[in-house]
C-alpha cells in the first residue's frame, strides 16, 4: 500500500493513519519531553546526592581531616557498591588527596579545585554535571576554618536503570498507544464511514441510473447527518432539473444529442430517435457507425473532430434521411466541444435544425423574388396605408418610376383622371370586402402616359385578419386595348372614313332611342345619301371616289353637334343621329348645315368636284301614336331621303311631313 | 499524463519504518548526548623540598582537633604564610598512639609534642627547634569544684580523677608524679579515668563525673577563656612543678634553610605585632630556643622519676 493510499485514501485508512501518525508524533514528543525532564532530574538528584553526600562527608571527616586520619579517611572513602558513587575522596586544605576510592590517587593534587581553594567563601560547589557524573566539591570546614576538601562523583547509577526503564516503558507506551489509537480510530472511521458509504452507494446507484433512489434519513444532527440529508435534497434538484432537461429535450424541436470523447452517444432526444429510426436506449453507448451507413458516420466523425479541434461551436449543412419515413431533411447542425476546467475534453454537444421547410421557404422566396423580378408584370407592394414599400423592375418599365421615386409614396401618383373616386371606392369596397379586386385600370406614367392596365389587386392579412399588405399586379394592356381599339374600330367603324359603321350606329341609335323613349328630348335620325358621287367615283376612280367620302365624312363630323353621331352605312350613305332635339327645327338647323358643308367643291389635288346630300329625316317620338324602333326609324330615314332625292336633292325631307 | 518514475516506492510500511527509525533516534540521542568532560583533574604534588610544597604541622593532641585547630590553627597560617612558596597545613591527631605512629612513621615535616613525645620524635629523626612558651607553664593543675575541694591529696584515694590521657605529659603524668611524691599510687589509690582530652578532664570535674579534673596550666587557660561559667565553678587545688614545655620540631630532612627560616620566624614572633597577636592567642609570651639535649635531658630525669614512683610509662 503506497504512503498516497494511507494520506488520501479511504476515509477510514486517512483516520487510522492519521491518528495512528498524531500518537506516534505527541507520544514521541511526550516521552521524549518525559525523557528530557527525566535526564535533567536525574542529573539534579545526581547533583542533589553529590552535593549531600560531599555535604555529609565533609562533616564527617571533619575530625579525620583535622588529625590526618588517612585510615579514617580511607573508610569514609569506601563507599562500597553503593550505586551510583564513582568516587569518593577527601583532600587537606589545599587540594591535595588525602584518601579516594582509588587509593591510587592518594597524594595528588587536584588541579581543578584551584580556584574553588582561593575562593573567599568556600562553599559547596557542583564542579562538573552530565548525564553520567555529578561532581561536587564541599569545604571541611573546622573552627571556621577550610581544613579541606570532600568531593564526590555520583553517577546515574539506579537512576540509569530507571532512565532507561522510562525510555523503555516510554517507547512501549507509544507503540501501545499508536496501536490503540490506530484500532479506535479504524472502529470510529468505520462508524463514519459506514454512514458515509450508504451516501456513496447511493451516489453509485445514481450515476447509473437509479434516480430515485436516496439515502435513508437516520434522524441524526452529526456532520454525516447533515451531509446525508443535504446529499439527497441535491438529488432532488438534480432529479428535478433531469426532469427539466428531459422535458426540454423531448419537446424541443430540434435534434439534440451529446457524445462522449470517443464518439459513444450519451444522450438524445426523439429527434434523433426519428433520425435513427430507434430508441433512445438503443442509441446510448453506440458511435455512429454502430448506428449509420459507414459514410455517413465517417461524415459525422469529421465533423465532431473538426469542433474539437477548432475547440468552438462548428457550423455545418447537409441532407440528412430520416430512417422512420425515409424523408430527406435539410439541417444545420452546430457541433460544440466540451471541456472540464483543466481543459479535457467531456464529450461533443450536438443540436441540429430541420431547414428543410425553410430552404423551401427560402427558395421559394427566391423563386418569388426572382418572379417579382422577372416578371413582365409590373407588382407594386403597398402596406396597409397603401405606402408602397417595393415594386419590381416591370413597375418601373411600365409606369417610369424607378422604385427608390415611389417608395414609401401612396399608388395616389398613378391613379388616372378616368377613374373618378366612386372607381376608386369601388375598388377599395371590393378589397375589405373580399379581399381583391380585378379589373382594368388607367394608370398614369411617370411622363404624364396614361394608359389601360389589367389589374390584379390583392389584400394580405395577418392571422388576426387585420390587412397587412396590398400586392398589386397589372399587366399593360394598352396594346390589348388598343387592338380593341383596332378591332372595335374595324368591328364599329367604317375603315374608310372612320365614322361609326353600321354595326355602331346600331348600338347608338339604340342607346339614344332609349334615352328618348326616357327622357324628354327627340332623336332624330337622318340618312344622308350624296347626289353625283357615282360620276366621280366612275369617272376619277374609287380611290378619288374614297378621298370624297372621306372629306364629306369629316364636314359631316364638323356640322354635327357634340353628342350626335355620323355613321357610314356603306356606299355614299351616311345616317346621322341627332340627339336631344328639343324639336325639329333644331334638326332642321342642323340637317342645312350638312348640306351647305357636303355641297361645298371638294378638292382632290388639283381637280375640284362636286357633290350634294339627299337627306331624309325621322323624328322620334313624333307625333305619331305608335312607338318607333330604330330600324324603323332608319327606314323612316330612308324613305324620307328618297324623297329628297325625288324633290331634286341636296334637300332634306322630313318622314312624315313636307321638307327643305 | 506525465507519470513520474519512483525509484522508492512510499509504501506505508517503509514510512512507517523511517518513522519509528526517526522517533527512537530522536529518543536515544536524547539519552546520550555529548557533554563536557566532567571529572576531577589530578596532578601529582610537588616533591618535598620543591616550590610550592607543603608542610604538615602536626601537633600533639592536647585539644581536640577542633580546639587544636582553633588555637594553632593562626601559628600555621603565620607560619606558612611566610615561607617563600607552599605552605603549611595543621593537622592533629585523633590521639596520642594516632600521633606517636605519625611521628614513628616520620609523616609530619614539623612537630608541636609534648616534652614526653618529644623525647620520642628525637628517636625518629625530629630535631628540637624551639621550645612552645615558658618551662614554667608546662604544669599540671589539679581542679575541682569548689564545693568538693579535697583537703589533701589524700583525700583523693578511692575518688576518680579524670585525666586527658595516659601520655599527656603536663596534664597526666606530671600530677600523676606529683600525686606519687603527695604519698598517692594513682595506680590503686584512685581511679584513673581517660576522658581524651583537657576539655573532657575538667569537664568532667565540672559535672561531678569526678573528684577532680587534672589538666595543666595552658588549657585551664584556655578553658577559662572559653568556658567562664564552668570554669568559674572550678577551682584549682594544687599544681605540680613546671617541666620543660612543649617543642617545636622539625623532620631532619627538611631543607636547612627551611629549618632556619622557621626557627627564626619562632623565635622572632614577638618582635612584630602579628607574631605578638599570635603570641597572645597562643597564650605564651615567646617562642624560646631550644634544642634536643635541653629536652633530652629534663625528660630523661622526669621519667625516670616518673617510672620509680608511678609506675610503667603509659
Amino acid at each position: 500500500m503506497k504512503l498516497r493510499d494511507c494520506l488520501f485514501g479511504t476515509l477510514r485508512r486517512q483516520l487510522a493513519f492519521g491518528v495512528a501518525l498524531v500518537h506516534a508524533v505527541m507520544m514521541s514528543v511526550f516521552v521524549l519531553d518525559l525523557v528530557v525532564r527525566q535526564q535533567a532530574m536525574l542529573q539534579e538528584r545526581q547533583v542533589d546526592e553529590a552535593r549531600s553526600l560531599a555535604s555529609t562527608l565533609a562533616l564527617s571527616a571533619r575530625a579525620w581531616v583535622l588529625t590526618r586520619d588517612l585510615a579514617g579517611l580511607a573508610e569514609l572513602t569506601q563507599v562500597g557498591e553503593r550505586s551510583g558513587v564513582e568516587y569518593v575522596m577527601l583532600t587537606n586544605a589545599r587540594g591535595e588527596v588525602l584518601a579516594h576510592t582509588e587509593p591510587a590517587r592518594v597524594g595528588q593534587l587536584l588541579a581543578d579545585m584551584t580556584p574553588l581553594i582561593a575562593s573567599p567563601a568556600p562553599r559547596v560547589a557542583v564542579l562538573g554535571s552530565s548525564a553520567t557524573l555529578a561532581d561536587v566539591a564541599a569545604p571541611v570546614v573546622a573552627a571556621g576554618r577550610v581544613v579541606g576538601w570532600a568531593r564526590v562523583g555520583v553517577g546515574p547509577g539506579e537512576h540509569a536503570v530507571m532512565a532507561a526503564a522510562v525510555l523503555r516503558d516510554g517507547i512501549m507506551y507509544t507503540l501501545v498507544a499508536i496501536v490503540i489509537g490506530a484500532v479506535l480510530a479504524v472502529l470510529m472511521s468505520r462508524l463514519i464511514s459506514a454512514r458515509l458509504q450508504q451516501i456513496r452507494a447511493v451516489a453509485d446507484a445514481v450515476r447509473q441510473g437509479h434516480d430515485a433512489l436516496r439515502v435513508p434519513d437516520d434522524h441524526r444532527d452529526d456532520e454525516v447527518g447533515a451531509v446525508a440529508r443535504g446529499f439527497n435534497a441535491m438529488l432532488d434538484a438534480l432529479a428535478q432539473e433531469r426532469r427539466l432537461q428531459r422535458a426540454l429535450l423531448e419537446t424541443a424541436p430540434d435534434m439534440v444529442w451529446v457524445k462522449d470523447p470517443e464518439g459513444r452517444y450519451l444522450l438524445c432526444n426523439p429527434q434523433i430517435e426519428r433520425v435513427f429510426g430507434r430508441k433512445e436506449a438503443d442509441i446510448l453507448g453506440k458511435t455512429d457507425h454502430e448506428l449509420l451507413p459507414a459514410a455517413f458516420a465517417e461524415q459525422l466523425r469529421i465533423q465532431d473532430q473538426r469542433a474539437i479541434v477548432a475547440g468552438h461551436p462548428v457550423r455545418n449543412e447537409e441532407w440528412v434521411t430520416m430512417v422512420d419515413d425515409g424523408r430527406r431533411v435539410f439541417v444545420e447542425t452546430v457541433k460544440t466541444p466540451m471541456f472540464d476546467a483543466e481543459g479535457r475534453l467531456l464529450g461533443v454537444v450536438g443540436i441540429a435544425r430541420d431547414y428543410t421547410e425553410r430552404m423551401h421557404a427560402a427558395e421559394q422566396l427566391r423563386l418569388s423574388a426572382s418572379v417579382f423580378a422577372v416578371c413582365l408584370e409590373g407588382i407594386a407592394i403597398t402596406d396597409a396605408s397603401n405606402h408602397v414599400i417595393d415594386v419590381n423592375p416591370a413597375f418601373t418599365r411600365i409606369t417610369g418610376f424607378a422604385r427608390d421615386e415611389v417608395i414609401g409614396r401612396t399608388s395616389a401618383f398613378l391613379s388616372s383622371v378616368r377613374h373618378g373616386a366612386a372607381f376608386h371606392a369601388a375598388v377599395w369596397e371590393a378589397l375589405r370586402e373580399h379581399g381583391v379586386w380585378r379589373g382594368e385600370m388607367w394608370i398614369r406614367s411617370k411622363c404624364g402616359d396614361e394608359f389601360a392596365e389589367q389589374v390584379s389587386i390583392a389584400a394580405l392579412r395577418d392571422d388576426s385578419g387585420r390587412i397587412t399588405h396590398y400586392i398589386e399586379v397589372f399587366t399593360d394592356i394598352s396594346a390589348l386595348k388598343a387592338r380593341e381599339a383596332e378591332l372595335d374600330e374595324v368591328a364599329h367603324h367604317d375603315p374608310l372614313t372612320g365614322l361609326p359603321n353600321r354595326r355602331l350606329l346600331r348600338d347608338r341609335l339604340g342607346q339614344a332611342h332609349a334615352q328618348a323613349v326616357r327622357g324628354r328630348h327627340k332623336l332624330g335620325v337622318a340618312l344622308l345619301d350624296l347626289d353625283g358621287f357615282k360620276p366621280i367615283n366612275d369617272r376619277l376612280g374609287h380611290e378619288a371616289g374614297d378621298d370624297v367620302l372621306r372629306k364629306v365624312a369629316d364636314r359631316l363630323g364638323h356640322c354635327l353637334r357634340g353628342g350626335d353621331t355620323v355613321a357610314r352605312l356603306g356606299g355614299d350613305e351616311f345616317v346621322l343621329l341627332l340627339v336631344d332635339l328639343a324639336d325639329v327645327e333644331e334638326a332642321q338647323q342642323v340637317l342645312e348645315r350638312v348640306l351647305h358643308a357636303v355641297a361645298q367643291p371638294i378638292m382632290l389635288g388639283d381637280r375640284e368636284v362636286r357633290v350634294s346630300a339627299s337627306i331624309g329625316l325621322a323624328v322620334f317620338p313624333d307625333d305619331a301614336a305608335e312607338p318607333v324602333d330604330p330600324d324603323t326609324l332608319l327606314r323612316h330615314a330612308d324613305a324620307a331621303m328618297y324623297g329628297a332625292k325625288e324633290a331634286g336633292r341636296n334637300a332634306w325631307r322630313l318622314y312624315g311631313a313636307r321638307g327643305g | 499524463m506525465n507519470a513520474r518514475p519512483s525509484s522508492l516506492p512510499w509504501t506505508r510500511r517503509r514510512f512507517l519504518g523511517v518513522l519509528a527509525a526517526a522517533k527512537l533516534g530522536v529518543l536515544l540521542s536524547a539519552c546520550g548526548r555529548d557533554e563536557p568532560a566532567v571529572g576531577p583533574q589530578y596532578e601529582p604534588a610537588p616533591p618535598e623540598g620543591a616550590g610550592g610544597a607543603w608542610y604538615r604541622l602536626a601537633v600533639h593532641p592536647l585539644h581536640n582537633p577542633t580546639k587544636l585547630l582553633q588555637t594553632y590553627g593562626e601559628l600555621a597560617d603565620y607560619l606558612g604564610a611566610r615561607l617563600e612558596d607552599g605552605g603549611i597545613l595543621l593537622e592533629g591527631s585523633n590521639d596520642y598512639a594516632h600521633f606517636e605512629d605519625k611521628v614513628a612513621r616520620r609523616a609530619p615535616h614539623f612537630l608541636l609534642p609534648n616534652p614526653y613525645q618529644a623525647l620520642r620524635a628525637l628517636d625518629h629523626g625530629y630535631r628540637v627547634i624551639a621550645e612552645v612558651g615558658d618551662s614554667a607553664d608546662f604544669r599540671g593543675v589539679f581542679v575541682a569544684r569548689r564545693e568538693r575541694v579535697p583537703a589533701t591529696p589524700a583525700a583523693l584515694r578511692g575518688q576518680v580523677l579524670c585525666y586527658p590521657a595516659p601520655t599527656a605529659l603536663a596534664a597526666t603524668m606530671l600530677p600523676q608524679l606529683w600525686l606519687a611524691r603527695q604519698g598517692l599510687d594513682v595506680r590503686r589509690d584512685t581511679e584513673s579515668v581517660y576522658v581524651g582530652s583537657q576539655e573532657s578532664a575538667m569537664l568532667s570535674a565540672h559535672r561531678g563525673e569526678c573528684a577532680m579534673g587534672v589538666t595543666w596550666v595552658s588549657p585551664w587557660r584556655a578553658f577559662q577563656r572559653t568556658h567562664p561559667a564552668e570554669a568559674a565553678e572550678l577551682v584549682v587545688v594544687w599544681e605540680t612543678d613546671p617541666l620543660i614545655n612543649n617543642a617545636v620540631m622539625v623532620r631532619d630532612d627538611l631543607p636547612p634553610a627551611l629549618i632556619v627560616r622557621v626557627r627564626t620566624l619562632l623565635l622572632d614572633m614577638a618582635t612584630e605585632e602579628a607574631g605578638r597577636a599570635l603570641l597572645g592567642h597562643l597564650g605564651i609570651a615567646r617562642f624560646n630556643p631550644a634544642d634536643d639535649a635541653r629536652y633530652r635531658d629534663a625528660m630523661q630525669a622526669f621519667l625516670a622519676d616518673y617510672v620509680a614512683r608511678v609506675g610503667d610509662l603509659p
